[in-house]
């Protein structure tokens, strides 16, 4: 059982998914354009406030009804974090305590009820209506960074800020929806300096670069693969091997470029707004084990969960049965944080697991051959992906039995048939997006590297204008654009 | 140092200049491709062919559309003399899905206002098929905003639009060396595309578990074939629904997907259904379990002739 929320399914029923593509490409060029010549009339505080109420436009595009959400929200922690920095003892601890049960149960409440009603109908066979209650876009993410900010400021360590400041840290437009996760003590102090208001056209044409590359990973990539993976995973009936793992494969590598783009878009903006994000992936499908794996992958929600879960857990510091009972608890509320279902818990505690083998095969010295290592991670991490794709356990078992040659192992012709009406190409066509998608996951250097090596010339710009040309192509056709996946968490 | 900055700033103003240029220039190509007629309907050369058929000046009293269920099945000349009604069959495939039946239907509704009776003549599974990712099925101008909008969250890829380009181009290059008949091989005795040799009358195909229906229809698809049909009551024409043959087995293996079928299509006010399959065994079946094989043809059409005539408006 999994409860999708109302955002998944419009985005899955409509152009929405494209719209928000598409406003956010031209957002970020008239914030850029508007930011700047503010500035350069020496208008900073204006200039603030443009990059905030656009963040806010954006975030309101989709149901304005829910700006009032997120303006309460970063509202009250603002004040909560603001009294709680004055006051001491007791009642710090209280308002700490009592600010994170007030953000958790928010999240709490328009992300889990459904599925807390439908488990304990499912368990009970009680027949208790679900709420269907529609979950705001990206109250996972402003929920984090601001349960890091007040306990933070419990610490001691998240010192005073002006109050637009804070505004912009929770709901700075390019990383809003999807993160990456970032933290106020990198944030604050960038949106306060002087640096960051006067154009730096190297930080416009790195940033130019990091968006075309961005935009090309999610629209190119990512969007052509997601209609094999999803015509896999539609008919996970008939799945034969080579078509199944072909499936879970596509969906590997959508994933990955749909969130890797949208990460990459995300700092290329900011770039251009001289407001350096965090790196969010570094080639995770080349880790070597898991614990690598996530050092790669969603770095800053792995950030998150070690220094605001694992870390206040106990972390390493107690005996090795705690560590492992730490990691996988960790894990399992990772896998709860992306979506309301237990193929999400599953997913989470197989990967807990994982590190809970990783950490006490590496305790007692022992190593594996790199090339082994890598194969046994990505082949984890593929399969581990279908459980966080699959609609229900059943369906993933499918795909599993089809991966495994229990339904055979060739193509039916009603298979290719339906399969080119879906795709137009054929499930050997769908080779023209993986092949190039697992070269550069496998073999291209990322987009981190890239940025190092960009330079004004000829070769970049050329890069930037092929990659650009080529989103805007996809894009001229919405019917191909599919949601930014992690945009339903 | 200013110089590097320099150069920073001019290859940005590069970048966005040819993005801008590259990408106004594609759609200049594009709207000269829509413009000039060559559109990218013209993709797929049996689109043409009936396109072709569609401007004929023949009256048209009963128009029938639909898959390759219905190009084999039937013979449009042999339909009219039965039914006593002028006949035109526009039989696609069935990777048009529906929305090509439509797509067609209202281009010849278009030309032949005497039009009285469409029939849509699909496949089983048809209801359960996603938007084809062709141009004419899901691009093309004529295809009305429901069909768009189910093709969008079917996820439809762009390569349709490429395949369109790439088509005008193609298209173009014909035209330079005079080879303007793009006619496909059609059978000459049922006027539709040839069928494989391998059959299920001669042993060259067979049935597998792989070939039963066991998913859901859509009914979002349905629901689209009624606004047509109530499109069409608008205009006094009458919208009949009918399935195209299927192997016998395959309907007694699909009994779920064929009971959710029927409830869907109960629920449509302006379609006028057929309330029943065609069941066809093996020996009469040809390169595929909803092809009658070509030696049947004749006889399936005056059984569904026989059974549409009281459906069909006078």
């Amino acid at each position: 059982m999994r409860q999708q929320s109302y955002l998944f399914s419009c985005l899955k029923s409509s152009s929405y998914d494209f719209q928000y593509l598409s406003v956010y490409v031209r957002l970020s060029a008239l914030v850029v354009c508007g930011f700047f010549l503010l500035c350069k009339h020496r208008l900073p505080r204006a200039a603030a406030l443009w990059l905030l109420g656009a963040s806010l436009v954006y975030y309101g595009w989709w149901n304005p009804a829910y700006l009032l959400l997120i303006v309460c929200s970063l509202t009250g922690n603002y004040l909560l974090a603001a009294v709680m920095v004055s006051a001491s003892g007791t009642l710090r601890r209280m308002l700490l305590a009592g600010g994170v049960a007030a953000n958790i149960g928010l999240l709490g409440y328009y992300k889990y009820t459904d599925f807390v009603i439908g488990s304990y109908n499912a368990l009970t066979g009680a027949a208790v209506p679900l709420q269907h209650i529609v979950l705001p876009l990206a109250i996972s993410f402003f929920t984090f960074q601001q349960v890091a900010y007040l306990v933070d400021c419990h610490r001691g360590r998240a010192g005073t800020h002006g109050f637009v400041d804070y505004a912009l840290f929770v709901c700075f437009f390019p990383q809003l929806i999807a993160g990456p996760i970032v933290h106020h003590a990198e944030m604050m102090p960038q949106f306060a300096s002087l640096r960051s208001r006067v154009v730096q056209w190297q930080n416009i044409y790195t940033g130019l670069f990091l968006f075309s590359l961005g935009l090309f990973k999610k629209v190119v990539l990512a969007d052509n693969l997601a209609v094999f993976a999803g015509y896999g995973f539609d008919s996970a009936d008939t799945l034969s091997m080579g078509v199944a793992w072909g499936t879970s494969l596509a969906y590997t590598m959508q994933l990955y470029f749909d969130f890797s783009g949208y990460t990459d878009m995300a700092l290329g903006a900011s770039q251009m707004l001289n407001i350096r994000l965090p790196d969010n992936f570094i080639s995770p499908y080349r880790a070597v084990n898991i614990q690598d794996f996530w050092r790669r992958w969603h770095i800053t929600l792995s950030r998150w969960l070690r220094d605001y879960l694992y870390i206040p857990l106990g972390g390493s510091r107690r005996s090795e049965s705690r560590t492992l009972v730490n990691l996988v608890f960790t894990f399992l509320l990772g896998g709860l944080w992306h979506g309301a279902g237990w193929t999400f818990v599953a997913w989470g505690a197989a990967h807990g697991a994982a590190m809970a083998v990783h950490r006490v095969w590496s305790a007692g010295g022992r190593r594996m051959p790199a090339l082994a290592g890598w194969a046994c991670t990505f082949l984890f991490v593929n399969l581990a992906w279908v459980l966080f794709r699959a609609e229900s356990f059943a369906d993933a078992l499918k795909v599993y039995e089809g991966m495994a040659g229990l339904h055979g192992f060739g193509m039916t012709r009603t298979f290719k048939d339906m399969f080119e009406a879906a795709t137009g190409v054929g499930p050997y066509g769908q080779l023209q997006f993986l092949l190039p998608a697992c070269l550069a996951a496998f073999v291209f250097p990322n987009s981190r590297t890239l940025r190092g090596l960009v330079s004004p010339g000829m070769f970049w710009t050329a890069w930037i204008v092929i990659c650009l040309f080529c989103s805007l192509y996809f894009m001229a056709d919405a019917a191909h654009v599919s949601e930014f996946i992690y945009f339903r968490f | 140092m200013i110089m590097r900055v320099d150069r920073y700033k001019r290859h940005s103003f590069y970048a966005l200049f040819w993005t801008v240029g590259l990408f106004a220039l594609f759609k200049l190509l594009l709207f000269a491709n829509y413009a000039s007629g060559f559109r990218m309907v013209q993709q797929d050369a049996l689109v043409r062919y009936q396109l072709e058929r569609i401007a004929l000046p023949d009256p048209v009293h009963t128009l029938l559309v639909g898959d390759s269920s219905l190009g084999n099945a039937v013979s449009a000349p042999l339909f009219s003399a039965v039914t006593g009604r002028p006949a035109l069959s526009l039989a696609l495939t069935g990777s048009f899905g529906v929305q090509g039946s439509v797509n067609m239907a209202l281009r010849a509704m278009q030309h032949h206002p005497e039009i009285r009776n469409v029939v849509f003549f699909q496949t089983l599974d048809i209801f359960q098929r996603r938007s084809g990712t062709w141009p004419y099925a899901t691009v093309d101008p004529w295809c009305p905003q429901t069909w768009r909008s189910i093709a969008v969250s079917d996820g439809v890829t762009a390569i349709d639009v490429l395949a369109g380009y790439l088509q005008f181009v193609t298209d173009l290059g014909h035209l330079r060396h005079g080879m303007t008949d793009m006619t496909p091989e059609l059978s000459a005795g049922t006027l539709y595309t040839e069928q494989a040799d391998s059959r299920f009358n001669n042993g060259g195909r067979t049935l597998g578990v792989k070939n039963w229906i066991t998913g859901t229809p859509r009914e979002r698809v349905v629901q689209a074939l009624d606004e047509f049909a109530a499109y069409c009551a608008a205009r006094g024409v009458r919208c009949i629904f009918v399935f195209g043959p299927m192997h016998e087995e395959v309907i007694a293996h699909s009994a779920g997907y064929v009971r959710e079928v029927w409830r869907l299509l109960n629920k449509t006010r302006h379609l006028t259904v057929v309330p029943e399959l065609f069941p066809l065994s093996a020996d009469r079946l040809g390169d595929s379990e909803d092809h009658v094989a070509p030696e049947f043809q004749a006889e399936t059409t005056r059984q569904y002739a026989r059974r549409l005539e009281e459906f069909l408006l006078p």
